[in-house]
């Protein structure tokens, strides 16, 4: 049976997108995806996501000030990091900083602990 | 021998004793240019050429570049399956591309399910995997990789495949675990514009150690096995072969014995090709057969200067006694002259064979150590009862005396020297014996000619001495002064 909560996947690469919601699709959770930021606003603003996981790779500063809107709408959210930086900052709000590539383990993890599985 | 089954490369399997085991998994592993897909191309179309299904999985190139670079070859791969797990173009775009999770994550189980797939569908005899090192990256470590290629050749093993996958080797990757997993390991090696292949590893079977040379052009690839000299033999008597001029035959002491090897050294234009000639012409008389390697002069040649000194070379060629093999310089490999010369033995059934000359082989064949050939080729004659004449050019006309200048002495078991000699200003030819191994000889030297009519000996030259400085004084002109 799927999930009923929703996780909004937002990342510049659509196959990565692609995968994420195989991935979930795979564990019974329902997802959706997309890469333009103001898209994934209108989303947040449905009110129909539970949480939020990030890739911040391609984005410029506008994906911070996304990430502090959805802080301040209290959307629980996961944020991704590429391996090549090495300082990774906690986002004000973050549940949780993951580094590319993702142990679809600890993935998956995550997801259901802040789903409330 | 059921059990064992042909590479389609006959040179090679003639190193592997006969060719692979069945239901088997060997490793093909070298750098890149030295011809591992073309080694497995053969692999599959042996087996097409049984009537087997054959697979070609693919993880690097795609099928069709395959199949065009095959086709220059002249190899037809209508009738073998690809799997093609090569990327695709969409990859390069982005579209395809990701980091998200790791590759073992995303590819192995769809990678996976596709050969299962195809094995279930195709259930092949002879698999090629080109190249095994990319699986490497759908596992997470090389505990895994490891477990994982046990596991994926046991599975094509066992439904009746005989497998063989190539390596990429690199100092960030080695192929190391690759080798341990493997029931044989076949190594290319690309040195100097040279090909080499050796065998460093075989479960349950034996094989021919060593460097052995390869080529690649039209047809595909052709392997020329190291020659081994221990390995052959016949049984044979020791009799003398006669050079046919009483005089040069009471130098020898009867002449030249079966299964050894002479030098006929000499400087330019002495006449020792012309000399060497009479013992393949004794040969032909009582019907036996000889070839001559000729790495100087053309066949045309040859014949034309036999019949100015009343050598039937022509008529020895046309009644089937003898062949002339002219070899273009640095157009051969050591082990494919060994071969030639070998099917000449085996097969022609020579019984004398000419190498014309030591110097010309050394610089005609395309090989770092040419005189380790040559010491070779002669062995394996010697073991096979041929007597082996080379004609072996020294540079000084007349002085300091010599025998060869490419240190093989060693290789001969006679050794007969050609010199010109200056008495009262005229230019004169001598022979003599340094050496013979199987019987005594003359230790005198001979005047000799090459007339119209033939090679002409004469007395011994007894009132003389000094004659191997080439300026030899006469005993009674001496004992005047």
């Amino acid at each position: 049976m799927t999930h009923k909560k929703k996780i909004l996947i937002v990342g510049k690469n659509k196959k990565n997108n692609e995968l994420l919601s195989d991935f979930f699709k795979k564990n019974n959770i329902s997802s959706i995806s997309v890469v333009d930021l103001k898209e994934a606003n209108e989303k947040v603003n449905d009110k129909e996501i539970h949480l939020a996981l990030v890739d911040v790779s391609g984005y410029d500063r506008s994906i911070w000030t996304f990430l502090r809107d959805l802080f301040e709408k209290r959307i629980p959210f996961l944020v991704i990091y590429p391996p090549q930086i090495a300082q990774k900052t906690f986002p004000p709000g973050s549940h949780g900083v993951l580094t590319k590539p993702v142990n679809p383990k600890v993935l998956l993890s995550l997801v259901k602990n802040l789903l409330g599985d | 021998m059921v059990n064992i089954i042909s590479t389609g490369i006959a040179g090679l399997d003639e190193i592997l004793k006969g060719g692979l085991l069945k239901n088997r998994a060997y490793l093909l592993r070298g750098g890149p240019g030295t011809g591992k897909t073309t080694f497995g191309l053969h692999f599959l179309l042996e087996g097409v050429k049984r009537g087997e299904p054959v697979l070609f999985i693919t993880l690097g190139e795609p099928k069709k570049q395959i199949i065009t670079n095959a086709s220059i070859l002249g190899l037809n791969l209508e009738n073998v399956n690809f799997l093609d797990l090569s990327p695709s173009p969409e990859f390069f775009a982005q579209v395809e591309s990701y980091d998200i999770f790791s590759p073992a994550d995303v590819e192995r189980e769809p990678v996976t399910q596709t050969i299962i797939n195809a094995i279930e569908d195709i259930h092949p005899k002879r698999v090629f995997i080109d190249s095994m090192t990319q699986f490497r990256y759908l596992a997470p470590d090389s505990y895994q990789f490891r477990k994982q290629v046990l596991s994926f050749i046991r599975y094509l093993t066992e439904r009746g495949a005989t497998v063989l996958f190539t390596s990429e080797a690199s100092a960030e990757a080695p192929d190391d675990d690759l080798m341990f997993l493997a029931d044989g390991i076949i190594n290319l090696i690309a040195k100097d514009n040279l090909r080499y292949v050796s065998v460093l590893k075989l479960r349950g079977g034996d094989f021919v150690p060593g460097l052995h040379s390869y080529t690649i052009g039209q047809g595909g690839i052709k392997v020329y096995p190291r020659l081994i000299p221990e390995i052959f033999g016949v049984e044979f008597k020791y009799e003398k072969l006669s050079s046919g001029i009483p005089e040069i035959d009471e130098l020898l002491k009867g002449g030249l014995e079966r299964g050894t090897v002479t030098i006929v050294s000499g400087p330019s234009g002495v006449g020792k090709s012309t000399f060497s000639t009479i013992f393949l012409k004794e040969a032909a008389g009582r019907g036996e057969n000889s070839v001559i390697y000729s790495f100087e002069e053309t066949v045309d040649k040859i014949l034309t200067r036999s019949d100015g000194v009343n050598i039937p070379l022509r008529a020895m060629i046309e009644s089937g006694r003898l062949k002339i093999r002219y070899i273009e310089p640095l157009t051969m490999l050591p082990e494919e002259f060994a071969n030639i010369v070998r099917k000449d033995v085996e097969e022609f059934g020579a019984k004398v064979v000419m190498i014309d000359s030591t110097s010309g082989f050394e610089v005609s064949i395309k090989s770092e150590n040419p005189r380790e050939h040559l010491h070779a080729i002669c062995r394996y004659l010697s073991h096979m009862g041929v007597i082996v004449l080379l004609p072996t050019e020294i540079s000084e006309i007349t002085g300091t005396f010599k025998i060869t200048e490419q240190r093989i002495s060693y290789l001969a078991d006679n050794i007969i020297y050609l010199r010109y000699l200056e008495i009262k200003g005229q230019l004169k030819r001598a022979i003599g014996v340094l050496k013979k191994r199987m019987s005594d000889f003359e230790k005198t030297l001979r005047e000799f000619e090459i007339t119209k009519y033939g090679i002409k000996v004469g007395e011994p030259l007894t009132n003389l001495r000094n004659i191997l400085s080439g300026t030899p004084v006469f005993i009674k002109e001496q004992g005047e002064t």
